[in-house]
């Protein structure tokens, strides 16, 4: 073989080698070989339940304290076995005026065939917990009742160590296999098991002592400590997601770390009106189950929607071209600007509100922390100080572009939901000794002159020890989304007051550890608490989730995140505790609730910034009904599980 | 020819050596970095909204399960063993699935995309390169010159936001992401093929036109350098038609240094194309080691650089080893 031969031979192969890995790739299979079984007939009908209540209708929020009834034990009959029948292919495609369109949060999923709705790196609202999952109740905030859905009542004893929850009947799982207390058992008891492995875990640990099975209907749940809220907070949508119920034949034996609940063959089993047909990082297809046990029940009519889909959001511009040209029916967010673009483009783009600021008010007010545990920051005199220096109002225009004004100012770290607002209200004389949305520059630079804080080179004072105040404020990473408006202008505002400060942008694993391990002075976030009950926001205060700097906050980025400890943490505290004794709504909250407003005032172990205004969009060319300020059948969130009382709700134009 | 056994043996150990330097750093830099990749995964959840009680408990629990709290010689050691059997583990943002699995599953995305382009972009722009330095070739050829600069100069992720906007939101001629048409079933495989080479279109043009004139260009150079060779005055002046006189005489003596960078660019596809793949929503290997790198997932990062570091590395001892068959001159036997 010649030389030439051989080298013209070697760029033939590099050519060949090039194109082939150019055009061999084979594509990642996402879509499941084979649909879901669907049972090999309709199961036979339930009789219509007396309790069913509309999407949206009222039901008691919280049982009152009641002994609960010694139900007679019945001997539990074994599951039926599911008959699997011929699997029916899913339609190639659905017309468009037949398919809802969703964005989903959070970017690409990469782990797409993740199933396990308990596993910490679960993504859940890609669908699987808004439209495959049920959940027992849900949480409606527009008139602060609960929605029964799987269970039709509940009822605690005296002293709320105990709750008995009556279930549905005729609910059945998507292969076809009953839905019992049985499953509601296992699911409690594998969670208690699992612990911190997964999500709500710990809460299972905690709480429960035993779970006993009364009858197919009927669970009854004994609780180690008094616990008034164990139903509305770990059961009805309180914010995000809830308790999800598993299938015990499905998930009986299975590792929960390991498991992913994902089996193209046999399908992903659970409740909801919809079957997973199609997955992929960026798609998730799901089709009506014309055999929901809902409309064999009587519970309710299908949805009208035939396929749902959930489509990754991408960032803002493309959420204006999705929405702009029909592509999708909604979206969980989106800024102002890009909103007003979209709706001058198609009118059929709505916000919340008709008019501006086409906002819902989020359940997670923001605030400005301060590490409690760090000097100067332990002295609520310093806090107060920082307060007074912060024109919110200002904030509040410049952050919204106009949009926003003295609405979105917040009293306390409260949502304005009107429960919370009413109660509020009632202590409006408190404001007049603690004008929390007073901006007064002089105030603080008295504070400061007051503490020992002197002028120094540059404008920034010297402290009390001669080094200059510089105060470190850690904010999310533009990289990620986070606009540097705020932050900028904060720091604007205490550069004024004499204040150094560094803004710290940190991304992801980088920004949580710091929040959790109070690596800052500032921080500015959001508080998720109570929503129609004042006593989830209290408890985020509770001194029992302080840890010291440097330990992970032991319950999560939203309890005691400024780490708030001292002798009012401790009284607070106290009535946070016996607030979680009594029943939301009971009229022996409010003098206890004024005690506590009172100490936090005066302490303001962080600052409310401004209400959390957000742009859920909704585009009406395809579906109409979809939730607004007028049609308030329930809040508009479309990455919780409450998702599924819009999909109940939509209808075809 | 010109290879000898011991520059083969020693070239080998060179490549070992530089994967264990490599896998080293590999190891040390991420672990470097701020930041909990647990602690991110509970972040991730209570910014959705879900409330995570007792999130310290589980995130002991799951640095324990992961070996993240044992000594970092013990880690190291493990590692190192896990590597020579070339498992990489969980990926901690998305646990339970390993590594491997979501990195095969991006794969073939990414080397679809960046496989066709480095080919199509060396193909076209080696070509071109050629005629822009070949006298004969017309002289309207010129005008690529200036536009080739400027498509350089340009980041390609810039390229493909102006594509974006042009040709997915004003003019939408092609999907704005994704690689497949939504709320499409059980396609057959050809027609899911011909899908996901649409949904490529913007990103592979958005590449091509920022790598293709890197390729004119520099062949233009190296065009230039071997016009006024004897040999290729001489094939003229025999009278060769000119253009076995271009391709046979000019280009094939001028494209090797052209290999070579194509071998090493194509040991580079692994690592897919971070940018663009992100404004793309374009589930690729670029798209997983950005969303690696902000959880600090640095399982899946150690992964996805030590896939990138092996193919470089086999890519340049390869062509180091193949050169003297491709050059005559280079030999490695001593003299």
């Amino acid at each position: 073989m010649s030389r030439s031969a051989s080298r013209r031979r070697f760029l033939t192969m590099v050519a060949f080698t090039a194109a082939t890995a150019a055009c061999g790739p084979t594509l990642p299979t996402a879509v499941p070989t084979k649909p879901a079984d669907k049972p090999a007939a309709a199961p036979p009908a339930a009789a219509p339940t007396a309790a069913a209540a509309p999407a949206g209708g009222a039901a008691t929020p919280a049982a009152k304290p009641a002994e609960a009834k010694p139900a007679a034990a019945e001997a539990t009959k074994p599951a039926a076995e599911a008959k699997p029948a011929a699997a029916a292919k899913p339609a190639s495609t659905v017309p468009r005026n037949k398919t809802l369109i969703l964005g989903f949060e959070g970017g690409p999923v990469a782990a797409f065939d993740n199933m396990n709705p308990y596993l910490p790196t679960a993504r859940n609202s890609f669908g699987l917990h808004q439209v495959m999952i049920e959940s027992l109740w849900y949480l409606n905030y527009e008139n602060g009742q609960m929605i029964p859905w799987l269970a039709e009542s509940h009822e605690y004893n005296k002293d709320f160590t105990q709750v008995t929850i009556a279930l549905r009947k005729g609910v059945k799982w998507n292969d076809g296999q009953p839905f019992t207390a049985k499953d509601v058992a296992f699911t409690l008891n594998f969670l208690k098991e699992a612990g911190a492995k997964v999500q709500y875990g710990p809460v299972a640990q905690k709480w429960i002592k035993a779970v006993q099975v009364v009858n197919d209907q009927t669970v009854r749940i004994d609780l180690n400590e008094p616990y008034a809220r164990f139903v509305l907070e770990n059961f009805a949508v309180h914010i995000y997601g809830a308790i999800r119920i598993l299938p015990e034949h499905i998930w009986k034996g299975q590792d929960p770390t390991t498991f992913k609940n994902y089996d193209p063959a046999r399908g992903t089993v659970f409740t909801g009106p919809y079957k997973l047909v199609k997955v992929s990082e960026t798609e998730f297809i799901f089709d009506r189950d014309d055999n929901w046990w809902g409309k064999a029940a009587g519970f309710k009519e299908l949805p009208a929607p035939e396929r749902v889909i959930f489509v990754d959001q991408g960032p803002q511009e493309r959420r204006v071209a999705t929405l702009q040209n029909n592509e999708v029916d909604g979206h969980p967010s989106i800024n102002a600007g890009p909103f007003q673009t979209a709706n001058a483009r198609n009118k059929s783009v709505i916000g919340w509100t008709a008019d501006k600021p086409w906002s819902w008010v989020d359940p997670c007010p923001g605030r400005m922390l301060f590490n409690c545990a760090k000097e100067p920051w332990g002295d609520p005199e310093m806090r107060w100080a920082l307060n007074y220096g912060l024109d919110k109002l200002k904030y509040i225009d410049v952050t919204s572009e106009g949009l926003l004004g003295k609405e979105a100012l917040s009293r306390f770290v409260f949502p304005d939901y009107p429960p919370l607002r009413a109660l509020l209200d009632k202590n409006n004389d408190l404001y007049q000794k603690y004008p929390i949305n007073e901006y007064s520059p002089q105030k603080a630079k008295d504070i400061l002159a007051k503490k020992g804080y002197k002028p120094g080179a540059g404008g920034i004072l010297n402290g009390p020890d001669g080094k200059p105040f510089t105060v470190t404020m850690v904010v999310g990473s533009p990289a990620e989304g986070a606009v540097m408006t705020g932050p900028n202008f904060i720091a604007e505002q205490y550069k004024a007051l004499g204040i150094d400060v560094s803004i710290k942008q940190l991304s992801g694993a980088a920004r949580t550890e710091a929040v959790l391990k109070g690596d800052y002075d500032l921080l500015p976030y959001h508080n998720c608490g109570g929503v129609v009950d004042p006593y989830a926001t209290l408890d985020n205060y509770h001194v029992r989730h302080f840890t010291p700097i440097g330990t992970n906050l032991i319950g999560g980025a939203q309890m005691n995140t400024p780490r708030w400890k001292s002798a009012k943490s401790e009284e607070f505290s106290k009535l946070t505790d016996q607030i979680g004794l009594l029943s939301p709504g009971d009229p022996k909250i409010e003098p206890l609730f004024r005690q506590a407003l009172e100490i936090w005032l005066a302490e303001l172990p962080n600052f409310p910034i401004q209400q959390q205004y957000r742009i859920v969009p909704y585009n009406t060319t395809y579906w109409t009904n979809f939730p607004d300020a007028k049609a308030n059948y329930i809040h508009p969130p479309n990455w919780w599980m409450t998702t599924l009382m819009i999909v109940m709700n939509v209808k075809p134009k | 020819v010109g290879l000898t056994l011991g520059y083969v043996v020693r070239r080998v150990l060179l490549f070992l050596l530089i994967i264990w330097i490599t896998a080293t750093i590999n190891f040390v830099v991420p672990r470097l970095a701020p930041g909990d990749p647990i602690a991110a995964v509970i972040g991730r959840m209570e910014s959705q909204g879900a409330k995570v009680e007792n999130s310290a408990e589980m995130i002991a629990m799951y640095r324990q399960l992961f070996g993240i709290d044992d000594p970092i010689h013990v880690q190291y050691v493990k590692y190192l063993a896990a590597l020579s059997r070339l498992e990489f583990g969980y990926s901690l943002a998305n646990f339970p699935t390993r590594a491997i699995e979501i990195i095969a599953r991006a794969l073939p995305w990414t080397l679809g995309l960046l496989a066709t382009t480095t080919l199509l972009a060396f193909g076209l722009g080696t070509i071109l390169g050629a005629l822009l330095a070949w006298p004969r070739a017309p002289r309207s050829l010129r005008f690529f010159i200036p536009v080739f600069m400027i498509l350089a100069a340009i980041p390609a992720y810039l390229k493909a936001i102006i594509l974006l906007f042009l040709l997915a939101f004003t003019v939408p001629i092609f999907p704005a992401f994704g690689t497949s048409q939504i709320g499409k079933v059980g396609a057959e495989a050809f027609e899911n093929f011909l899908d996901a080479l649409y949904h490529s279109a913007l990103p592979a043009l958005a590449i091509l036109s920022s790598s293709i004139g890197g390729w004119a260009l520099g062949m233009r150079a190296m065009m230039i350098g071997t016009l006024g060779s004897d040999y290729l005055v001489l094939a003229e002046a025999k009278g060769l038609s000119p253009s076995r006189v271009f391709f046979r005489y000019g280009m094939r003596n001028a494209i090797l240094p052209q290999v070579t960078s194509l071998a090493i660019a194509f040991g580079h596809i692994v690592s897919g194309a971070t940018l663009i793949e992100l404004i793309f929503s374009y589930p690729g290997v670029g798209w997983l080691l950005y969303r690696a790198i902000t959880d600090n997932d640095f399982v899946m990062i150690q992964a996805i650089t030590f896939i990138l570091v092996l193919s470089v590395a086999t890519m340049a001892l390869l062509i180091d080893l193949l050169y003297p068959r491709l050059d005559p001159r280079i030999s490695y036997a001593r003299r």
